[in-house]
């Protein structure tokens, strides 16, 4: 990997509003977008591949930024609602304009990003400015003609979903019939219709009767890639429930149950915190799931309930750390992951500003840093190495010095090429692979 | 190559966001304004229990109390009244208690030496604070409430189990389980419980510093505590939803009523779980320690109140009188949203009746 762009939001009011909350590429990969803790939504376009230089493909550059959410303030529950945004989701382009989804803890938003370069000019009517014409002046026809502008991106918020989620909204997911999406909470999954704002039909709802035996909450949820009557939701307790939306209305009754069976050896008394699912993705292929919980990442097949195929540690050297890591509240965190083009490598974030990649064909894995320094603009990255035990090597870390402030809990991974997007705090790194490299 | 995003970056093009819809906010709000002032807590529930509960453990009665009195007689702004002043003073008392467990918890991870029974109390420790603390948090997070939740339930069931084991020897010498945690080593620590009822007054930051005795105890006091503390906080959540809008989408809407199959949707998995819960939370389990609660149920003393004034007939009759009795009726209900809770353990409890349900927890405690 070789480092492309960093991009630094900046850091204007010191309250953190500019840490960024979510990336996502859109189906083509031309696009990226970010949201950020304040609100805003940052849109990213490729610029396209220079003849000149062939293996320097075109760089990700600011094509808009816009405000999606405001802070609002819920006087019936006396409660602020945040501005950050936890999730965006690119709807498949349709026609010239591009759409994606916003939200943040209540309220979720369709926008429409459009392009304008031409703009007409010589109205009978009006003048430059729009203003109507003294009607006494206009002595000839004219035919408008459009004459070429500075391209303009307009944003326009298409419809508002709102008053459908009285928990806090983790995750939005678009249908592949392209007409419907759906938005899980902590305890209930909605349906929605892209085109009606004013209804959704719930789908799960996992709320007993009685809050105080509330055990479980929906962590994360995702429509299957290619069946649409598919989606699976996980937990906090670590299992994954794939359900079936033709077998009745309410998806109460999941028609698998993905689950592992603790392993004794590891029992501690955060074995339930660390199990929770922070994040679930579908393979690109639809056979497999990877989730990621807080100390693993796994790889799930959908003919498997039992055991997960594939488990990889990001960062097993903190199990001897969670005490401390309950206490300063980071056990908490809600890693991503990420699957590559292919679904052959899988990626996810790490403290210290490191990201992790496992090859689940060689079972290779890399640690790699998102830092400023290390990663100037065409500079290789270099695998990094936490060392556990006694024997330091040179450039080796130790797990005391981790910095757990700098998490990267957000990754990204370009639809088809071996293109990275790596938000650490308020910095997004673009990474790229390089031709032919070693790893991939 | 840093490109800022405010400068537009590098080769950026020239972008006209169209004016955003401001949802729900006044026109004139605009930079600093923008930011809500953060309230020191949510509501009145957030502070009662604050002032009133100084420490995890401390009072485990009166926490119980509070906890459900708090819970459901939240309703009016309590930021003028003076408790709320008072409750700043104990945030500081919480944070001086986060820094004596600071040092712990690295002791926790890095030595294997801690005995069993005084990792699990540290655990039990920092929960608890953190189920307290969070009621300041503007911004409730109900993932990690669960989860922490979750973990107090399973260290009290643990300890729950430990005392039936030895139902005679109760405290004396709590063997850690090598079975199931085969990383820590017991280092026989023998453990007296103290002959006095008053060991529930030691704090238990003090206790840690202190000699075993005292932290055994705790370990006894704490059950009850944890249970209410964990109820009142679910319990919480729950009453954030009942006073929520009436949404106008039928079908997502939340307080639909549910049929029967849908209210026991949990898992298979989960059922045994969930008995272990509702246990834990139906009965209050009075452990040896507190001995002026033995016999009582905290259920009990609820029930002692009389509650009946507020139901149907509930009444304030210069207001009912110009309106047809079953409006009335429904308006009366409507100003006690708890009424509609659909939690079965619910008293709606009026907020000016809060003193004298103090009171009563005082008898009680005996504080």
């Amino acid at each position: 990997m070789e480092g492309e762009s960093i991009y630094e939001v900046d850091s204007e009011d010191g309250v953190g509003a500019d840490i960024i909350s979510t990336v996502e590429f859109n189906h083509t990969g031309e696009l990226l977008a970010t949201g950020d803790k304040g609100g805003r939504v940052v849109i990213f376009q490729r610029e396209p591949e220079s003849k000149n230089e062939p293996y320097n493909q075109g760089e990700y550059n600011v094509y808009s930024t816009f405000q999606s959410h405001e802070p609002e303030f819920d006087y019936l529950k006396s409660l602020e609602i945040e501005e950050k945004i936890n999730k965006i989701k690119w709807l498949p382009q349709q026609n010239a304009a591009h759409s994606l989804l916003s939200t943040n803890d209540k309220t979720i938003k369709l926008w429409k990003v459009t392009e304008r370069d031409k703009r007409p000019e010589g109205y009978n009517l009006k003048d430059e400015e729009g203003k109507l014409k003294d009607l006494s002046t206009v002595t000839s026809l004219q035919v408008p003609v459009l004459k070429p502008m500075d391209l303009m991106v307009e944003v326009t918020p298409r419809r508002i979903f709102a008053n459908g989620h009285t928990y806090h909204v983790n995750s939005i997911s678009v249908n592949s019939d392209c007409e419907t999406y759906m938005s899980a909470d902590d305890l209930r999954i909605n349906l929605w219709h892209l085109a009606i704002t004013d209804r959704s039909f719930n789908i799960v709802d996992i709320k007993p009767a009685n809050m105080e035996d509330l055990t479980e909450v929906i962590t994360a949820s995702e429509f299957h890639p290619h069946h649409c009557n598919l989606f699976v939701y996980s937990s906090s307790k670590g299992s994954l429930r794939l359900c079936d939306m033709r077998a009745s209305a309410l998806c109460d009754k999941h028609s698998k149950l993905f689950e592992e069976p603790e392993d004794p050896s590891n029992r501690s008394f955060f074995s339930e915190i660390i199990s929770s699912v922070s994040d679930v993705k579908f393979s690109h292929s639809g056979r497999y799931m990877l989730t990621r919980d807080y100390l693993t990442v796994k790889v799930w097949d959908l003919n498997m309930e039992t055991k997960p195929i594939e488990t990889y540690q990001v960062h097993d050297y903190l199990r001897s750390k969670l005490c401390s890591l309950y206490e300063n509240d980071c056990i908490f965190d809600k890693f991503e992951c990420a699957w590559n083009g292919s679904d052959s490598v899988i990626m996810t974030g790490a403290y210290n500003n490191f990201f992790r990649m496992f090859d689940r064909n060689t079972k290779r894995d890399v640690t790699l840093e998102a830092s400023r320094e290390s990663s100037k603009p065409r500079a290789i990255l270099k695998p990094r190495r936490v060392c556990v035990g006694g024997k330091r090597r040179k450039d080796d870390i130790s797990v005391d010095s981790l910095d757990f402030t700098k998490k990267i809990l957000h990754t990204a991974w370009h639809p088809t090429e071996n293109i990275i997007a790596i938000a650490a705090t308020n910095n997004l790194y673009i990474f790229q692979d390089k031709v032919n490299s070693e790893m991939h | 190559m840093g490109a800022g995003l405010a400068a537009g970056g590098r080769g950026a093009r020239s972008c006209s966001p169209r004016p955003l819809p401001r949802a729900g906010r006044g026109a004139a709000c605009g930079g600093e304004e923008l930011r809500w002032p953060r309230p020191g807590g949510g509501g009145a529930r957030l502070l009662l229990e604050g002032v009133r509960v100084p420490a995890p453990l401390r009072e485990p009665a009166r926490l119980a109390g509070e906890g459900r009195a708090a819970c459901e007689g939240a309703g009016g702004p309590a930021r003028s009244s003076p408790r709320f002043m008072l409750g700043r003073g104990l945030k500081r008392k919480l944070s001086d208690y986060e820094e004596n467990v600071a040092g712990l918890s690295s002791a926790f991870d890095s030595s294997r030496n801690l005995p069993y029974p005084l990792k699990r109390q540290l655990v039990l420790n920092m929960c608890l604070t953190k189920l307290q603390t969070y009621k300041m948090l503007v911004e409730p997070n109900l993932h990690r409430s669960v989860l922490i939740a979750n973990t107090v339930r399973q260290i009290q069931e643990e300890m729950r189990q430990e005392s039936s084991q030895q139902p005679i020897n109760v405290c004396n010498g709590i063997a850690p389980n090598p079975h199931s945690y085969p990383g820590i080593d017991s280092s026989g620590i023998s453990l007296h419980l103290p002959s006095g009822s008053n060991q529930q007054e030691s704090n238990c930051c003090n206790s840690w510093s202190s000699e075993g005795p005292i932290e055994n105890s705790l370990l006894m006091v704490s059950d009850d505590d944890m249970s209410s503390a964990i109820s009142s906080i679910l319990k919480d959540l729950d009453f954030m939803e009942d006073i929520s809008p009436p949404t106008s989408l039928v079908p997502a809407g939340d307080d639909e009523p549910k049929s029967p199959e849908n209210t026991c949707l949990k898992l298979e998995d989960d059922r045994q779980d969930l008995k272990g819960a509702e246990c834990v939370f139906g009965s209050f389990e009075i452990s040896n320690s507190t001995s002026y609660l033995k016999d009582l149920a905290i259920d009990d003393i609820f029930e002692d109140i009389d509650t009946s004034m507020y139901d149907s007939d509930f009444c304030s009759p210069p207001l009912m009188a110009p309106r047809p009795p079953s409006a009335a009726t429904e308006e009366t209900l409507k100003s006690f949203p708890s009424c509609n809770s659909s939690s079965a353990n619910n008293i709606p409890i009026c907020r000016t009746d809060l003193s004298e349900l103090d009171h009563i927890m005082e008898i009680l405690v005996g504080s």
